[in-house]
């Protein structure tokens, strides 16, 4: 699924969101399956971006950069 | 008489000279008569002989006294003030003088005090009326003699002290009968002259020399004055009503033109030292800003830094507790999955014999009937037994 509109609040509080539920039991192999992959997904988006976001925040403090590239902090 | 000593000539004269320069009442005395056989000798000494009905006495008066004494003439009726002293070359004695008071100068006193006191309750002298100096005077009048030393001190002060400074002169009679008016119409022709300060002044001299300073008419003038007038007459000593009238006495001419224009190498010496601070200040300015801007940057990249830490952190236990509910991991290993119409079966009970079923695997699906099945009897709780 794309993860271009979320913030990474957004993806957070879905994350908690299919945690919470998966924890709740299983009982529908299928729909487990499918929450499983977006929250691999959202770790990963999140990941990638708290990555980015870091080498961006590195590069500003050295004046390498003088636009933060990224929003959704 | 032989118990008599005698003396040598020299000795009763020292003894004679001992008595009388040891007497008080023979020195600083006052002695008032007439002057007579007048001599101004060209070492600047003066001689001269003072005299009444009665007597007459030898007098001499040193150059350094002589100087700043009133020219007398033979006739003149002085007063004296000095010591008796011995001349033993001559075998006479003689008056030193001092100081001399020109007679009728008593009078001339009287008026002075008696206009002083009558301008002061007046209020012709009120502190109140006292105009203020401009600091930067671009024009300058200076009243006084065109000759003489006090024009040529007062020019050279104020070039010296502010070249920029215009000066004006207005020339004025400053001693004898014109003086007055002279001052007067002075004093009125500098009000149109642009200036924007006024010098009054004149070098030193006797009372009467001075008289022209204690007119009423003159200290009127400088009252009336619409610019503010610095007085600089005579010497340190001499006090005229033109000073206590005036917005500022000094005490010389040269002392009036200090009064009347900033010193510029003070200026400019202030003006760097200012300059300076000036510098100095803006430079533990911006150090001081730049030490807060340093902090504040520090904690900004701690804080941000820390902020994408704690989001880490967040993403982190949230992908672990993914992972621990990842069944894909559990099916690797062997285990299966039992589905009844899609719904994952975690009892045996809930299954009976014929149910169709679907068993996953990690690598596929198999759909069977359930045949028999055989619960398992669980472990009773401790609540539940009786052990």
């Amino acid at each position: 699924m794309s993860d271009a509109p979320f913030s990474l609040e957004e993806k957070l509080g879905r994350l908690r969101e299919i945690v919470a539920q998966m924890q709740q039991g299983i009982s529908d192999f299928d729909q487990q399956m499918k929450l499983f992959q977006e929250g691999t997904t959202l770790v990963n988006s999140c990941r990638e971006f708290l990555d980015k976001t870091e080498t961006s925040v590195q590069q500003l403090i050295k004046g390498e950069i003088t636009d933060f590239p990224h929003t959704g902090l | 008489m032989d118990t008599q000593p005698t003396y040598q000539v020299g000795e009763l004269t020292a003894y004679i000279k001992h008595r009388l320069e040891r007497d008080p009442a023979l020195q600083q005395l006052r002695v008032a008569g007439e002057v007579s056989n007048l001599t101004y000798h060209g070492s600047g000494h003066v001689y001269f002989s003072l005299k009444d009905a009665q007597a007459q006495i030898s007098c001499v008066m040193f150059r350094s006294q002589a100087q700043s004494a009133p020219r007398m003439a033979a006739g003149d009726k002085v007063t004296l003030i000095g010591d008796i002293n011995v001349y033993p070359p001559r075998g006479s004695y003689q008056l030193v003088v001092q100081k001399v008071e020109k007679q009728g100068l008593g009078d001339l006193y009287q008026q002075f005090l008696e206009l002083k006191a009558r301008l002061q309750k007046e209020g012709l002298f009120d502190p109140a009326h006292k105009k203020a100096l401009p600091p930067f005077p671009r024009k300058v009048a200076v009243i006084t003699s065109p000759t003489g030393a006090a024009i040529r001190d007062i020019l050279r002060t104020l070039q010296r002290r502010f070249p920029p400074v215009q000066i004006v002169v207005i020339p004025a009679v400053v001693q004898g009968v014109q003086g007055k008016d002279s001052l007067v119409q002075a004093l009125d022709e500098a009000q149109r002259s642009e200036a924007e300060v006024i010098i009054l002044a004149r070098g030193g001299g006797s009372l009467e020399d001075l008289w022209n300073f204690n007119e009423e008419a003159v200290a009127r003038a400088i009252r009336a004055s619409q610019l503010p007038i610095i007085s600089g007459v005579g010497h340190e000593s001499d006090v005229t009503i033109a000073d206590f009238a005036a917005d500022l006495r000094a005490s010389t001419p040269t002392a009036a033109a200090e009064h009347a224009v900033p010193d510029q190498s003070a200026l400019l010496q202030q003006l760097s030292a200012f300059e300076q601070q000036l510098q100095r200040g803006l430079q533990h300015y911006i150090d001081f800003k730049r030490q807060v801007l340093d902090d504040y940057t520090h904690r900004l990249q701690q804080l941000t830094l820390s902020f994408l830490g704690q989001q880490r952190h967040q993403v982190e236990i949230l992908a672990t507790q993914l992972a621990g509910l990842d069944m894909t991991q559990l099916l690797e290993r062997g285990y299966t999955l039992s589905l009844k119409a899609g719904k994952l079966q975690t009892s045996s009970q809930d299954l009976q014999a014929g149910d169709e079923i679907e068993t996953i695997f990690a690598d596929g699906r198999v759909s069977s009937t359930v045949q028999t099945k055989k619960d398992f009897e669980r472990p009773a709780s401790p609540t539940d037994s009786a052990l």
